[in-house]
């Protein structure tokens, strides 16, 4: 019997000690995360729309990543503000779009979002930090490339040469639009000249309000040109000078955290990450040791993208 | 059900008769069920204790990986630990061992409390407190399991931590050995 009474006890001991774990709210992380944190999401690469790459710990790339990413950080209340870390010559319009709303989201709902430009922050790039409170860049950052262009390639005269006569079956007069094995016609150039004024006039929405200037002064600088930080400083496109450090600084004092924050890093590769997120071996030597060494990030990217790019 | 509970008490405060007893008994069943409850029930803790302050994507595949893991552990470890038994001059049988094993893994059951524990704690001592509870509660499994091969088999403790000791030992010759014969192979190739 005391046997048995001793048993009954230590159960009652854990019945009582799990219902104070799952109603009390009481875990040691999260009286850890009472404490001030600054999340810093980094855009890297081209912004391309989608999932990117899934696998069984998460997801890699893609703008759905950096929108989880986002919604992550607003739902955690111990984040005060978001530092956006930005090195990406741009992407496709439309996802660039997607996650510049999401920011605007993310900052209705309370939360400060700060941009720090990496080597590049130009077209797409420039894009998202528009949409955030304040921008810093370094001196040499290149950003800017304000502007939209659709690449086509012709490849008529190579087919002509090898043989190669392409028959369709069309639903459509313009459904073959751009396609590479034909010259485009007025009135198709018309139609891609339209779609592309009409997300350039977007795009300049969005840094006007963004930069709260007069959209006549930025069409006046968006011709598509780049700038650097400098000049970008100097024009208004970006608020301060400075490298990530002083844009955590300058998040500190916007976002009014006394103290020390925490700085939380989101995405971050771990090795479990490293051993099951890549495609195969050769993208784990790939980024491993390839990617230090050559820099392919190319200085901007087209705003539109029609076909893969 | 009264077996149980005082099966459960002696595991506690006389694991050495006990487990013996366990052993000869044969009850898969109450094995089971304290398997399973010393499985789930820490496991649900530790999951809520962890995912209301940080929501980790690794969280859930941990604790796939946690019941799983320790399953087979159970099941193929009893397996193992029997031929090595015999092996080594043990007499018993496999549903005995597994049986005691099954009892063995009951300390798990004591994080529960100790993380609550935990919680009430400043929050620089907390992590240090459950680190070392937990190796606390692991070593005691650990003794437990030794208890139980040697209970199961009727062979001395040392005999028992030898038994323990042989699959991983084992694992390690083979991995040594893979390595040297690796090695050989690398040396017989032709540079250039």
């Amino acid at each position: 019997m005391r046997k048995k009474t001793a048993v009954v006890i230590l159960a009652v001991i854990i019945i009582i000690s799990l219902t104070v774990l799952s109603f009390s709210g009481v875990s040691i992380n999260k009286r850890n995360a009472e404490s001030d944190k600054i999340a810093v999401i980094y855009v890297d690469g081209v912004i391309i729309g989608g999932r990117g790459q899934s696998s069984l710990l998460g997801e890699y790339g893609g703008t759905d990543y950096i929108i989880k990413q986002l919604h992550a950080a607003r739902d955690d209340r111990s984040v005060k503000a978001i530092l956006l870390r930005i090195n990406s010559p741009g992407g496709s319009a439309p996802a660039s779009q997607e996650v510049g709303e999401e920011i605007k989201k993310v900052r209705a709902a309370g939360k400060i979002v700060v941009t720090s430009m990496g080597d590049v922050a130009a077209s797409g790039g420039y894009w998202l930090a528009a949409c955030s409170d304040k921008i810093y860049a370094n001196p040499s950052t290149l950003t800017g490339s304000i502007g939209v262009y659709m690449p086509y390639t012709n490849w008529e005269e190579l087919y002509k040469k090898i043989g190669v006569r392409q028959e369709k079956i069309k639903s459509g007069p313009h459904k073959d639009i751009m396609s590479p094995e034909r010259s485009m016609t007025d009135e198709e150039r018309a139609i891609i000249q339209t779609m592309v004024d009409d997300m350039y006039n977007q795009f300049v929405e969005i840094v006007a309000e963004g930069r709260k200037m007069d959209k006549a002064k930025v069409r006046q600088l968006a011709d598509g040109r780049i700038y650097t930080g400098n000049q970008a400083k100097s024009l208004g496109l970006v608020d301060e000078l400075g490298n990530m450090y002083d844009a955590i600084d300058g998040t500190i004092e916007l976002a009014g955290i006394k103290g020390k924050p925490e700085i939380k890093e989101y995405g971050k590769n771990n090795p479990w990450a490293m051993l099951l997120g890549a495609n195969d071996k050769l993208e784990i030597l790939n980024k491993l040791f390839l990617k230090p060494i050559e820099n392919e990030l190319p200085i901007t990217a087209p705003l539109a993208i029609p076909e893969k790019w | 059900m009264g077996t149980i509970l005082d099966d459960i008490y002696d595991v506690i405060f006389s694991p050495r008769t006990a487990l013996r007893e366990i052993a000869a008994r044969r009850e898969l069943l109450s094995a089971c069920i304290v398997f399973l409850l010393s499985v789930f029930i820490p496991m649900w803790a530790v999951f809520l204790g962890l995912q209301m302050g940080e929501k980790s994507n690794s969280l859930g595949f941990i604790m796939v990986f946690q019941v799983i893991g320790s399953i087979a552990v159970w099941v193929v470890g009893t397996a193992i630990w029997h031929l090595c038994a015999e092996l080594l001059g043990g007499r018993g049988s496999a549903v005995g061992l597994m049986t005691a094993l099954g009892f063995s893994h009951f300390p798990r059951i004591f994080i529960v409390p100790l993380w609550v524990l935990a919680t009430l704690m400043p929050a620089g001592i907390s992590p240090f407190f459950i680190g070392i509870s937990g190796f606390i509660i692991l070593v005691w499994t650990l003794s437990l399991e030794v208890l139980a091969i040697s209970g199961a088999y009727d062979i001395s403790r040392t005999k028992a931590v030898i038994v323990f000791l042989a699959p991983v030992l084992l694992v390690i010759a083979a991995v040594v050995g893979l390595i040297f014969m690796a090695g050989s192979a690398l040396i017989q190739l032709p540079l250039g």
